[in-house]
């Protein structure tokens, strides 16, 4: 269990973190999502142990990350901004990896570099920024770290090593247990992969929750009537959102599919359809609950 | 703290380490390139050591030549040591990759040490391997000698020591600098800011305190301390100074133990900025106001003789915006911080009146005598030490004529001598004092000969002495001062045969003694020594192989009873033919002057020749007494004579070109050529007083 616990983060006057506060399951993929300067990368470099918190602190099982050694062997950050041995080839990587965590995988390094297809004695500045991301993303998986913090991973690389680098991931998760953080602004990215999500804005996370419970508890309702719903029946939907057009009503409703159903059938529509939402459309339905115009939150 | 144990708290990763070590085989190259080619490339164009020389002098010759070659190396390993203090600390410089060192699963200190231990193998290994080519051509020389091996051992261990410390000073320069190139230039400003600061310190009081003697508190010994940028090149060849050898290890340590520390607190996310920590960013900016400001108020007043306080204010100024513009890392930050720049003018004001403007006469401040608890005294340019003064009697007569002496830098119409005292207070730090005591001044003449008898004014010349004693055929390049001129005698002279007579003679150089006038002096310029070859009678003069001389300029007073002295001098002044007295002339007339007042509007009365003439035996000619000592000489002051003689020369008709078309050459006679004497005390004739009656 990740416990980020009121973590604050200032860059001199400039707040970065303001009591950042979640929890992170064992096994589960966190999607972080976030705009430029929401301070993504800064938690993730908090959760690695590279930044101090200025307040808060971050435990993983209740034992803190900050200059620990041991616990740091078991967490591996995919930066960003890669960096690579000057002059340095995948092997001399592979090498400083090997001698710095103790489960680095030769086995698993000489696999991947096979399904990547990369050369590991070319040098890595000669590599394209796609390759280089590869490279950055089969070193930290021949890592075996328990925990994987993947700061914008899929920026940059092609639609098909998308998809293998998620199945690797899932693989993960699914073999040893992996715990997974990814920082993105990308919600369709990360609605593949993750099972929990957490929306970071201006320093606090606005929103954290469990995908699946999401998508279960919140549908689009569109149903046609042939009268006019009175204020008590509206009230008695529930609706997060209603638009009304001619006879056509459209609404974000709150509750598993039967429950929505059922409130459905006890309004008699002339016609309704259920349809499930996507990550997107929860995330906007769920702002905009909260007060926020989620277009300028999430791009 | 055993290897098991450091390992085992994982101070140290081996694995880490050896990672590391991995990757600096460049770094090898370039400390082996460096010895390469300030070590190696030099022994072998040494070229040829001189021929027929003996075995001794050429291990000598070689010695020698090895240390000055050792000058190159030293400047390598300096660049050395700032070279491997960036690359240690180079992996918190870049953002991208502090964040991934630090995100490895590693202590900061294990991370730093591994870092510091790779560096310095790295250095240790490209030196190595530098040396053993330096020692091959050495061995290929025949020159693989016990003196040698021991000369180069002692120029390493120097280096060693003083790689060690700039190395260190780098290193602690990167611990709060937020990229290689502050690092780099904060290194090489920490070099050379202490004695700069100090220097320039001392030189703003100096420019208004007439007493203040700055040499006192700035000795080489003193400066040496202030930066290890002198420790190389000291001379360290007889004895290793260990001491202060051990010091500066101590200084390195000290300085990568801080590193540790302030590692600690490093804030990654800080990285890239100029300095990391604010409050080391505004030292750093006011101890390089305090700088600027300096040298602003030294140019001034050197360059434009006075507005010292204006260029004070424009080098604060100046320097406090391009600090800040650089702290800030943008034009915009220039003014960031105007109130500290308000306080520190204040002071730098403060500093000016208090200290360079001497506006409350410290300067003038002399102690009473039971608040010393001793006083040494030097006159100027005796070359002998310091002499003590400890009983409360004698140090009272000192301050009474430190009292007594004038505000003057030599401008004084009163003939006189500078006089350095250190005041030993018994609390608070030394005063060093510079005097100028006129010869008139109350208790001068009685405390002159106390000081001649009390320090040993021989000293230089005995060490002169056993350093000729150490030569094997030293010889000397000589001018004599005798018979009003300088007679130059050429480089033949056998210094040490004169120096056993003239030490012979001279006995004890005491207040009586130095106080008559020498009749004339020798001034030995450069003595060198002479060898001969195997199986050949003549000797060589090594000096025309180009070497092995030893520059020194040294006059030797010789008194009228010094007869076996002045007549080895004759001798050697009849057999050069280049020596003649450069007064050849008749004494032709004589202006007598008294003095009177400070106006130096004296009184004076014109000689005829014959009168002239008639004067001269009472006369003294200050001129063959060294300088050094002719603040003793006991001369009337009252009454000088300047004595016109007049000399035959020969001038062409049509000036310096008439050889060239066959002019005749015409015998002419000036009378322009004038000389000062002095009378002795209590020998001016009752003739001259008469005169000004």
């Amino acid at each position: 269990m990740i416990k980020i616990k009121n973590v604050s983060k200032y860059y001199g006057a400039v707040k970065s973190l303001d009591g950042v506060s979640a929890e992170i399951g064992n096994g589960s993929v966190f999607g972080l999502v976030g705009s430029n300067g929401s301070g993504k990368s800064t938690l993730l470099r908090i959760l690695c142990g590279v930044f101090r918190p200025d307040g808060g602190e971050v435990f993983y099982d209740g034992v803190s990350v900050y200059e620990n050694p041991r616990l740091k062997d078991e967490i591996l950050y995919l930066s960003d901004d890669q960096f690579f041995l000057p002059s340095g080839t995948l092997s001399d990587m592979a090498a400083l990896f090997a001698a710095s965590y103790s489960h680095f995988s030769r086995e698993k390094f000489d696999r991947l570099v096979a399904l990547f297809g990369l050369d590991p004695q070319r040098k890595l500045q000669t590599f394209s920024k796609g390759m280089q991301k590869q490279a950055a993303i089969l070193l930290a998986l021949s890592a075996e770290p328990k925990v994987l913090l993947c700061d914008e991973t899929f920026d940059g690389l092609d639609p098909v090593m998308r998809q293998t680098v998620k199945k690797l991931l899932a693989d993960a998760v699914a073999e040893r247990g992996l715990t997974a953080i990814i920082a993105s602004h990308n919600l369709r990215e990360l609605e593949d992969i993750c099972d929990h999500i957490g929306l970071l804005h201006k320093g606090g996370i606005l929103f954290e929750s469990e995908i699946d419970a999401l998508k279960e508890n919140i549908h689009t309702v569109q149903a046609v009537f042939d009268r006019e719903l009175s204020p008590e029946e509206l009230k008695t939907l529930g609706a997060v959102n209603f638009k009304k057009r001619g006879s056509m009503v459209t609404a974000v409703v709150r509750g598993t599919y039967a429950e929505v159903e059922a409130k459905m059938q006890a309004l008699s529509p002339s016609f309704f359809e259920i349809i499930p939402l996507t990550l997107e459309e929860i995330f906007i339905s769920e702002m905009e609950e909260r007060g926020y115009d989620c277009t300028k939150i999430i791009l | 703290m055993t290897a098991q144990r450091l390992f085992s708290d994982k101070w140290l990763d081996s694995r880490l380490l050896c990672n590391l070590l991995r990757r600096r085989t460049v770094h090898i190259l370039v400390a082996f390139l460096a010895v390469f080619f300030s070590l190696a490339v030099p022994l072998m164009l040494f070229g040829d050591l001189g021929f027929e020389i003996g075995m001794q002098e050429k291990i000598e010759r070689f010695v020698e030549r090895l240390s000055e070659i050792f000058g190159f190396y030293t400047v390598a390993t300096g660049a050395l040591g700032v070279y491997f203090g960036g690359l240690t600390m180079h992996y918190m410089m870049d953002k991208r990759s502090a964040v991934f060192y630090h995100a490895l699963p590693q202590k900061r200190h294990t991370l730093l040490l591994a870092s510091i231990l790779s560096a310095l193998l790295a250095k240790i290994s490209g030196v190595l391997i530098g040396l053993c080519v330096a020692i091959c051509v050495i061995a290929a020389q025949g020159m693989l000698l016990d003196a040698v091996w021991l000369t180069l051992g002692i120029h390493l261990l120097n280096n060693a020591i003083f790689f060690l410390t700039i190395y260190a000073v780098t290193v602690f320069m990167g611990s709060f600098s937020g990229n290689t190139t502050v690092q780099v230039l904060l290194s090489l400003v920490s070099f050379g800011y202490l004695p700069i600061m100090i220097l320039m310190i001392f030189a703003a009081h100096e420019i208004n305190a007439a007493h203040f003697d700055m040499e006192y508190y700035i000795s080489a010994e003193f400066m040496n301390w202030t930066t290890p940028v002198t420790w190389p090149f000291l001379p360290h060849t007889e004895v290793f100074p260990l001491w202060r050898g051990i010091v500066w290890v101590c200084v390195a340590v000290l300085l990568i133990v801080l590193t540790f520390f302030i590692y600690r607190r490093r804030k990654i996310e800080n990285t890239g900025k100029t300095v990391l920590f604010a409050r080391v960013g505004s030292l750093i900016k006011y101890l390089l106001m305090a700088a600027a400001a300096l040298v602003g108020d030294l140019f001034f007043t050197l360059f434009n003789g006075g507005f010292s306080i204006f260029g004070l204010a424009c080098g604060i100024f100046l320097s406090f915006i391009i600090c800040n513009t650089i702290l800030e890392k943008t034009p915009k930050g220039m003014f960031k911080g105007v109130k500290g720049l308000i306080v520190f003018s204040l002071a730098a004001a403060v500093f000016f009146a208090v200290w360079q403007a001497d506006i409350f006469h410290i300067d003038e401040y002399l102690p009473r005598a039971e608040q010393l608890s001793y006083a040494e005294v030097i006159v100027d340019d005796t070359s002998a030490d310091h002499v003590r003064f400890d009983d409360a009697q004698t140090i009272s007569a000192l301050l009474r004529l430190l009292g007594a002496a004038e505000n003057t830098d030599g401008a004084s119409p009163y003939p006189g001598v500078y006089v350095k005292a250190v005041l030993h207070q018994k609390f608070g730090p030394p005063l060093a004092r510079r005097y100028y005591l006129p010869y008139t001044a109350d208790g001068m003449r009685d405390f002159l000969p106390a000081y001649a008898d009390a320090a040993d004014l021989l000293a230089p010349y005995r060490k002169f002495d056993e350093r000729i004693r150490t030569l094997e055929h030293p010889y000397a390049d000589l001018e004599i001062y005798f018979d009003g001129g300088y007679n130059y005698v050429g480089n033949d002279l056998p210094i040490a045969d004169l120096m056993k007579v003239y030490l012979r003679e001279i006995g004890d150089l005491d207040g009586t003694r130095i106080s008559a006038p020498a009749v004339m002096y020798f001034s030995v310029r450069s003595v060198y020594t002479r060898a001969k070859s195997d199986g050949a009678t003549e000797y060589y003069n090594m000096y025309e192989f180009g070497d092995y001389r030893y520059y020194i300029r040294r006059q030797l007073p010789v008194y009228a009873d010094m007869t076996a002295t002045i007549e080895f001098l004759t001798e050697y002044i009849k057999n050069d033919p280049g020596a003649k007295p450069s007064r050849g002339g008749t004494p032709a007339s004589a202006v007598v002057y008294r003095t009177e007042g400070a106006s130096g509007d004296y009184p004076q009365v014109t000689l005829s020749a014959a009168q002239t003439a008639a004067l001269l035996p009472y006369l003294c000619d200050l001129d063959a007494t060294p300088y050094s000592l002719r603040a003793f000489v006991d001369l009337d002051t009252e009454y000088y004579v300047i004595v016109y003689f007049s000399e035959t020369d020969t001038e062409y008709s049509d000036g310096e070109d008439a050889e060239i078309f066959g002019d005749t050459p015409t015998p002419q006679t000036f009378s322009n050529e004038s000389y000062t004497f002095f009378f002795p005390r209590g020998s001016v004739p009752a003739s001259v007083r008469q005169l000004f009656k």
